[in-house]
């Protein structure tokens, strides 16, 4: 499953790693948009595979930021 | 003599109207998990209360005098009790024609829909019709092709007069689409829900794509994406549970105010919890429903909407009983940026207020309108000064408390700055035309060019304004009415309402007239 940006902004933080198991509604990371930090939350419960984004980028709307699998 | 044999008749005409399109269709139909017309009725209103008008409608052939077979016509309807109040409810039969219209015989939903006009009643769609007389059957039903008229102008006045309720509870194209979105409330069930202005046949046949129906006009697409549909429910029951809920917080026309609904909370309630809800760090959100939760009566807030335009919340809620209609930024959300979809569901959401006499309230944490590209491509200044006009239009009592930001062109647009309106704010209120950041930058971009260390002297500029943001400020000069300790804000609020509705005892009733929206 992939994760993406629902709106532009840049990824002030990563809180997982990639193999880390998450539950849904888990904080993944905090992207910062319109100078709000606004955590970025895991749609469903699974193991994170690839993170696709560096503390500090720019992402755009619709983004990958990350890939959850089981 | 008697007319007992007409009256028997009427019985047996009535059983056939009851096995809609057959025993085969109807299992079909249900075993898709869907309940067929007359049970989606029953399980939408108050046990038993259903009377159906048009039940003898239908196509009859005959054998001399001799009736041989009979297809009921596909759209049921009449009137019903749903909570205790009169509504008038109609809906498509899938398992005949698959509930096109041009099966539902002599213009009974056309009917349906002026009785709840005339009746001054809300209207209820179970809409679950695969198109209107487009149907190409119709040219060989009737040996020609046909200037299309839906008539559309009851259609459109009705929305000044009446709630009118839609649900998508199968595949809904053409005219059915149409009656789905033009509604004040509209709910589409979670994968056997699916709107489209037409088909993927007709997809398929028309621009070449193959697509299936689900990813062409699911709930993910209408309730998520194009705001179609307000709300997605998972199954009929919910969908059934959510046109009750919305329609209890609204009269039965716009000739009448909202009635009090149940009183379930203390109006005097204090929560703690307001007085930290509010993170100090500037860039730190908050939980905005959590808020609103300590604030309005418990267990009284519906959203409307929730999934779509996420950085405006709309919300229906009662404050010691009283229905008012709830405006909210999102922080978690675009960082609460009035973005185009988000000024779409305001208008919207303020229309309905406005149209059915519900006070406003605003709790405002306005950053500003959404920027980049994308929001200039999406059109962001022209729906956002049609949520600005929705907002100026409206004569509903509006009362607005600034829990945080209110900056910028969509900052002001939390009230009409040219009526009194009750407003508060919170110590946390900050506000301006540009956020100090950057807007710094952009006024004084010479002197610090200019300057030996411009990050120094752009840094000790912030300073000295960061000084001068306290609130305090600026209710010394009576541009913030009243700042007030968070945890008050309920009871002033219970107050406010009891005023706004004493107000609306006076109020010019009916259909409103707004001018032309730019």
């Amino acid at each position: 499953m992939e994760v993406r940006a629902e709106w532009p902004g840049v990824i002030a933080e990563i809180r997982v790693s990639v193999g880390d198991r998450v539950s849904a509604e888990d904080e993944l990371l905090v992207l910062e948009s319109m100078k709000m930090l606004t955590p970025v939350l895991s749609p469903a419960a699974g193991a994170v595979q690839h993170i696709a984004v560096e503390q500090g980028q720019f992402v755009d709307e619709g983004a990958l930021l990350l890939r959850l699998g089981d | 003599m008697t007319w007992q044999p007409e009256v028997d008749e009427i019985e047996r005409r009535k059983q056939l109207a009851y096995q809609l399109g057959g025993q085969e269709r109807v299992e079909r139909h249900q075993s898709q998990g869907k309940l067929t017309i007359r049970d989606r009725i029953e399980a939408l209103v108050d046990a038993g209360s259903f009377r159906e008008r048009g039940v003898l409608a239908g196509r009859a052939e005959y054998e001399g005098d001799e009736l041989k077979s009979f297809i009921p016509s596909n759209y049921v309807m009449g009137l019903a009790t749903l909570d205790g109040r009169r509504v008038v409810v109609g809906g498509d039969d899938f398992t005949v024609r698959g509930g096109a219209a041009d099966g539902a015989v002599g213009g009974k939903s056309g009917h349906a829909e002026r009785m709840a006009r005339e009746m001054r009643l809300p209207m209820v769609r179970l809409v679950d019709g695969t198109g209107g007389g487009g149907s190409v059957r119709t040219i060989d039903n009737i040996g020609r092709t046909y200037v299309p008229g839906s008539s559309w102008e009851g259609i459109t006045s009705m929305m000044a007069e009446v709630p009118v309720i839609a649900a998508a509870m199968g595949s809904v194209a053409g005219i059915g689409a149409a009656r789905v979105a033009a509604s004040h409330f509209s709910v589409i069930i979670r994968g056997t829900g699916q709107v489209f202005t037409a088909g993927p046949p007709v997809v398929e046949r028309g621009i070449g794509v193959k697509v299936e129906k689900e990813e062409l006009g699911g709930a993910q697409i209408h309730a998520r994406k194009s705001g179609v549909c307000d709300n997605e429910a998972e199954d009929e029951a919910d969908a059934f549970r959510q046109i009750r809920a919305f329609l209890s917080y609204l009269p039965d026309n716009t000739w009448r105010l909202p009635e009090r609904g149940p009183v379930q909370d203390a109006p005097d309630r204090r929560d703690e919890e307001l007085l930290s809800v509010i993170p100090r760090d500037r860039r730190r959100p908050h939980n905005a429903r959590r808020l609103l939760e300590h604030i309005f009566d418990r267990g009284s807030l519906f959203e409307v909407g929730r999934y779509f335009g996420r950085a405006v919340i709309t919300m229906l809620g009662r404050l010691d009983g009283y229905p008012v209609a709830i405006l909210a930024n999102d922080p978690m959300a675009v960082g609460g940026s009035l973005d185009a979809d988000g000024s779409i569901k305001m208008a919207k959401f303020v229309d309905l207020a406005d149209t059915f006499n519900l006070p406003v309230v605003n709790l405002v944490d306005q950053p500003g309108f959404m920027i980049g590209i994308a929001a200039e491509e999406a059109g962001t200044i022209k729906w956002g000064v049609r949520a600005m006009a929705a907002v100026n239009q409206a004569t509903v009592p509006w009362a607005s408390v600034i829990i945080r930001r209110a900056y910028g062109v969509a900052g002001a647009a939390h009230q009409n700055q040219d009526r009194w309106n009750y407003r508060i704010a919170w110590p946390s209120g900050d506000w301006g035309s540009l956020p100090i950041e950057g807007g710094v930058q952009a006024a004084y971009r010479r002197d610090i060019e200019a300057a030996e260390d411009p990050d120094a002297y752009r840094a000790e500029l912030e300073a000295k304004f960061n000084a001068m943001r306290s609130p305090f400020r600026t209710a010394e000069a009576f541009n913030i009415e009243e700042i007030v300790d968070p945890r008050d804000t309920r009871p002033l609020l219970v107050a406010w309402t009891h005023d706004a509705y004493r107000v609306l005892e006076t109020h010019p009733l009916g259909p409103k007239y707004r001018g032309m929206r730019p």
